[in-house]
This record gives structure tokens, sequence and C-alpha cells, in this order.
């Protein structure tokens, strides 16, 4: 047996893993707290979440703005994109172990899209004394009563939650995903990572579970023409040579 | 600290090494095109002009790209958020599955490497017959690689029946073994699975690594889907109108705490 020395051997790298959230011993520490002995009968998930991610326990103004804004984030139908390649997947016959990372990818790029798209409004509500309107993909366009009502209480519990020049506007109404970044925002989330990471938890039950509502291999109960592709062609001239 | 051995690779001063051969010297002379390295990967160490032909019907036999071909949307599906790269490594998750392709392939190759290993060289077409039941038997009465869904025969086995008449392929050990196999199964049509994977197995993939084969064989076909969906189908794909979506869940209810507030 011959082996070699070479490049990547003499590099000076650190010889240790590093941790810096979970502590490794009998009973594992998050951010010092012992998992075992004080986290678990103490909080829940929400908060063991944001401590994981934020370092701190969250107050109970954080919390609640934290639940809050999940829960409007949470439901994603089977036609927006996560969902339906949760669905999509199962049909397929994705195995259970691999479609929650499957729809984790899926997730990140709907969120990251979202991030995007959303970085107009999120500005505006940065700036002390916006110079512009509220941009219009923040405001839902034909509120239903129970929106109005719901936006009407948002906007209440976040004049509590954050204080007087932070609330959120009472008009107009915003749609639920622009108003539930928004509550990320005012809650000082400004990591792309950390708020992948806590909508991502917020919406991978609801499309794991219209996964497991779907039958394993289903491919005839599965609309597989929506959306409808055709297949077209153009004229073009290809180059391509065969050996000689 | 205790090492994990590999023989994979190595970068040195001014070459790497690749499975035991220098990168710079010994590859550059005898690499003929990327499959080469595929099958070196896919742990064959005969290179020759018979494997190459046979990785290369079975590229063009996997080549029937339909987009609506569930694995194919779901890459399209992630694409369609700007990103090939994640739509293509993505959607090939799916590939772990047992109910596409890759999933069957390695059911239809382990059937045949089992019924290789009963019947010996150049078995009579009774002796495999009676081996297949066996196997059967052991396998809940399935045989992967038959079935051809929507149609009454699949193209794909045809046309690469048809490119690898009277070439070498045709003489190898399991393609024969596969010929009988089929032959034996009277009432089910085969499917271009069961074909690759007598056709894998005389490449030397072994039976449990012949539906990665097929997925990396195939891996042109994601790719070029994953390519052009991140730049064409966008919210179409994955902001389907509810107009299009069917509710079929538990009614409308409200929490406790919810009628309290009327």
């Amino acid at each position: 047996m011959k082996t070699y020395t070479g490049i990547l051997d003499r590099v000076d790298f650190a010889e240790r893993l590093t941790a810096q959230v979970v502590e490794p011993c009998a009973d594992p520490r998050v951010h010092g707290y012992a998992v075992q002995a004080d986290l678990g009968h103490s909080i829940d998930l929400l908060e063991f979440s944001w401590l994981a991610l934020v370092g701190e326990l969250p107050s109970a103004e954080a919390r609640a703005a934290l639940t809050r804004a999940l829960i409007w984030l949470a439901p994603l139908h089977v036609g927006e994109g996560p969902t339906h390649v949760a669905v999509l997947g199962r049909v397929a016959g994705a195995p259970d172990e691999v479609l929650a990372g499957l729809v984790t990818v899926a997730l990140g790029q709907h969120i990251a899209s979202e991030q995007r798209s959303l970085a107009p409004w999120l500005a505006w509500l940065d700036d002390p004394n916006p110079s512009f309107d509220i941009p219009e993909l923040a405001i839902e366009p034909s509120p239903t009563p129970e929106q109005v009502q719901a936006h009407a209480a948002l906007a209440a519990d976040s004049l509590r939650w954050f204080g007087p020049s932070r609330e959120l506007p009472a008009t107009p109404v915003l749609r639920r995903v622009a108003a539930g970044y928004a509550l990320l925002h005012r809650l000082g989330l400004r990591d792309p990572l950390v708020v992948q990471a806590l909508v991502t938890c917020a919406r991978l039950p609801v499309a794991l579970a219209e996964a497991a509502r779907t039958r394993a291999g289903a491919v005839l109960s599965y609309a597989t023409r929506v959306p409808n592709y055709r297949y077209v062609e153009e004229d073009e001239s290809w180059t391509s040579s065969t050996p000689e | 600290m205790d090492f994990i051995d590999t023989r994979v690779g190595h970068i040195l001063d001014g070459d790497n090494r690749f499975f035991g051969r220098s990168v710079f010297d010994d590859w550059s002379r005898s690499l003929v095109s990327q499959l080469d390295a595929m099958l070196a990967a896919l742990g064959v160490r005969e290179i020759t002009p018979i494997n190459r032909e046979s990785l290369r019907l079975i590229s063009l036999g996997l080549m029937s790209p339909d987009a609506r071909i569930w694995p194919l949307k779901l890459t399209r599906l992630i694409a369609s958020y700007g990103d090939p790269a994640a739509g293509y490594f993505g959607g090939q998750l799916v590939s772990t599955g047992k109910i596409m392709g890759p999933g069957t392939m390695v059911g239809a190759a382990k059937g045949l490497a089992w019924i290789a290993e009963q019947v010996g060289e150049d078995p009579s077409d009774a002796v495999v017959a009676e081996a297949l039941a066996a196997w059967r038997a052991r396998s809940g009465g399935r045989m992967a690689g038959f079935g051809v869904p929507f149609r009454a025969h699949d193209e794909r086995r045809v046309a690469v029946l048809q490119m690898a008449k009277a070439t070498p392929i045709e003489r190898r050990r399991h393609w024969r073994l596969h010929e009988q196999v089929v032959l034996a199964m009277v009432g089910h049509e085969p499917n271009c699975v069961v074909t690759f994977a007598g056709m894998l197995l005389d490449v030397g993939v072994a039976p449990e690594l012949c539906g990665l084969a097929l997925s990396v064989a195939m891996g042109h076909v994601f790719l070029a889907h994953a390519v052009e969906a991140s730049t064409v189908d966008g919210e179409r794909a994955h902001a389907i109108p509810v107009e299009q979506v069917e509710y079929r869940g538990v009614g409308r209810r409200s929490t406790e705490a919810q009628k309290k507030l009327g």
C-alpha cells in the first residue's frame, strides 16, 4: 500500500471541531442551559428554537410576536412550490428519510425568493420617516372582513410588543406573508440564515403533512399536467462531430 | 487520530492522483470522455470500448426527457426559483427511492445477479426459468424491470436492443441471461430497466450500485430541465393559482378561544 504527502497535508488546519451552541456532555447544554435538567421542563419548542438561534431566551413579547409570525408564515398550499415538491416527491417515491431534505431544499429557495421580493417592504420598515409609500407587494389588495379584523389585532399587538415608534401600520391591511416577515424584522432577526431556519421550522411540518396524506407512487391521482408543459422546437443549428 | 483510508484521490504538487493513477499523465492519456471517470467512480476497473459503448447506449436509452415525468418535474419545480444547481441536485434525491427507475434498477440487478449465481455459464432456458421462479418466490413474486405503463412496449428497450444488435454487447453473460429471463416472464412486458441491469452487470457495476449508475447515466436529462426551468418556469411553476387546487380536507372549524371571541 502506497500513500502520498500533498498540499492539504501541509496546511496548518485547526485540529478540533468548534462547538458554539451545543456543549457535548452527558446532559447537553444549549448556550449554557442544561437540556434534561432545565430546558426540557421550563420552556417550549419555540423558545428553544429562539434560544438556539439568537443565544438568549426570548422575552414574553418576543415569544408572542414570534409565534404570530411563524403561524402566519407556516401554511403553504399544494400549489406553492415547497408543498408541491413534498407531494410530488412522495408520488415519485422519495423515501421518508429523504423527503424532508428534498422539501427543505425547496423551502430554502422559496424563502430566499420571498426575502428578495420583500426587501423594499423591509427597507420601508427600517426608515423612521419613509419617503415612499408602503410597497404594493406588502398590501392585501382586497382583504376579507376576517383579514381586516386580524390585521387590526396584529397592529394593536405590535404596539404592545415593539412600542409606539416601531408598531406595524394599522392601515392598509398587510398581506399575511409580508406581515409575518415584518414581525421577524421587528424582532431584529436580520441574518437570512436565522430567518431561513425559523421559517423552515414553521413550514416543514405543513408541507410534509400534505405528503403524508399522499400515497407513494400514486401517479394517476396526481395532477401531472399542473402546471402544463408543452414541448416545442425551434429551427436550431447543432454542431457536433463524430470521430473520424 | 485514526485514518479513514480512501482510494479515490489526492492533491499533490503539480499533479493529482485518481484511483491509483496520475491524473495529468496516466488518466490524460487513457481518458476518452467523462464516461470513463464515471465508470471508475462506480468501481469499474476495466474501462474498455465495449463498456463505454454499453454506458453510451444506456445514456441514449435514458434520453426520454418529458418534463411531466415526475422526478424531472420535481427538478423543474425546485429550479423554477432561479438556481439550476438546487434543482439538479435536489430533484435527484428521489433517486434514492424504490419506485422510479433507479430503485427498480437495484431490484432488477439484484435479481439478475442472483439468478446468474444459481445457473452458472450458458444455462438452458429451462434452468433460467427455474431460477427465476426461485428468485420471485424470495421476493414476493416480483421480478423488477417489467411493466410498461401507458403504452404497449418500452420504446427505450426496443431501441437499445436494435442498437446493440450484432455487437459484442449481445454476447455478454448478463445480457443473454436477461433475454432468457424476459422469455420466462410470460405475460409480463419488459421495460428498459431489466435490459440496462444486464448491461451494467456486464460492465462490472455491483448490483447495489446499479441504481446509482442509472441516476448518473441520466444526469444529462435532469441537468437540461434544471437549466431551462431556472430561467423559464418562474411563478407559473411554483405559484399555481388556487383555482387549480381542490381542497378535500377537514371542513372549516374554530378553536375554543376563537369561539369565545365570537
